[in-house]
């Protein structure tokens, strides 16, 4: 764990280590990551479907739309910002709550994930 | 108002449903299904005077229907036209003669799903789909069809009816759906469902639903790492 500028946090993995596209999940404290790198910048998610909790790690994933799609059922997210675009089996995608977004920052090429996140268990 | 529980409304979907996008047969399982019974017997029991006890081999051998059925997921899609082979409920009714005063079905699946519906509405027990045994994850041996009913009425993997005379709680109720008391709120028909009330409910019902999944989630991994005695 490191502490900068006060607020604790863990580097998960350099910046320079994630491809392009590429998708890779971290478990820290029983909280499971998933680390994206679109267009250059990286984004952090739970990877876990808000319609029945499928873990979507291994999801269809078009890196440049940013969507990633469950499964189990279809639903679809932007794993940008964890909005449901679609909802299981192409229903409404706004019967389902957003992705969980995890905060990050980037220092000295490395991705810090932020602790003491708004639902206190990291 | 249209009523509950009768399969021919119009339009044929609901207002605001959307049609499955997906070729194959959506199959929603949320909670199964388990390993494969190797010993099921088909059993009715409550308030009836022949309690029901019947192997997959008689159970199909029960005088049966086919009969075509679109089917509603309170998610939002519909999926139109499922074929569906199994005995009319109304047989099995026949059988097992319920008690008087019997006024609801309470059926029961595999991990503690259950749906009550009332009696005397359309029913079927069904162990094909489209000419095909079902599959393991579609609800075999037997599911319940309930056209002009949400889907999660619908009980996979069914193992017991239980009939009853004062409304029971079923799986959903018990998970807080949120919509009205029972024992028939009009409003949990599909056609009379307010669309927006509906996305709220859900977003409501899945955020308290992934909590619990994420509860349990952090409970194994901190149990399987020694912080919690197992």
């Amino acid at each position: 764990m490191n502490e900068a500028g006060g607020r604790p946090s863990f580097s998960l993995c350099r910046t320079s280590e994630l491809q392009e596209g590429e998708r890779r999940k971290f478990v820290v404290n029983g909280n499971e990551i998933l680390l994206v790198k679109i267009d250059g910048e990286i984004f952090a998610v739970e990877p876990m479907c808000t319609h029945d909790g499928t873990d979507i790690t291994r999801g269809k994933f078009d890196p440049v739309s940013g969507i990633i799609e469950c499964q189990k059922h279809f639903a679809r997210f932007d794993i940008r910002t964890g909005i449901p675009l679609v909802g299981p089996f192409g229903a409404d995608g706004d019967t389902q709550p957003p992705l969980r977004l995890y905060k990050i920052r980037i220092e000295n090429d490395h991705v810090h994930l932020e602790a003491n996140q708004e639902w206190g268990v990291i | 108002m249209a009523k509950r529980g009768y399969p021919d409304h119009q339009p044929r979907i609901p207002p605001g449903w959307r049609l499955a996008t997906v070729e194959k047969w959506p199959i929603n399982t949320m909670h199964g299904p388990g390993l494969r019974p190797t010993d099921w017997h088909f059993k009715t029991s409550g308030q009836v005077r022949k309690p029901l006890s019947l192997p997959y081999e008689e159970f199909v051998q029960l005088p049966h229907i086919t009969k075509k059925f679109d089917h509603h997921c309170i998610d939002g899609w519909s999926y139109l036209g499922n074929e569906w082979t199994g005995v009319d409920m109304n047989t099995i009714i026949e059988m097992t003669r319920p008690s008087e005063g019997v006024k609801y079905l309470h059926v029961e699946g595999e991990n503690e799903y259950s749906a009550t519906l009332p009696l005397g509405q359309e029913l079927m027990l069904a162990f094909k789909r489209n000419g095909e045994v079902l599959p393991r994850a579609g609800g075999w041996p037997v599911r319940l069809v309930a056209p002009g009913e949400f889907g999660y009425k619908s009980v996979k993997w069914v193992q017991e009816v239980r009939f009853i005379t004062e409304w029971e709680e079923d799986f959903w109720n018990k998970k807080l759906i949120g919509w009205g008391e029972p024992p028939i709120d009009p409003a949990l028909n599909p056609w009379n469902v307010n669309n927006e009330e509906r996305k709220a409910g859900l977003r409501k019902l899945f955020t308290h639903l992934l909590e619990e999944k994420r509860r349990e989630k952090l409970e194994r991994i901190r149990k399987s790492a020694g912080e919690i005695p197992a």
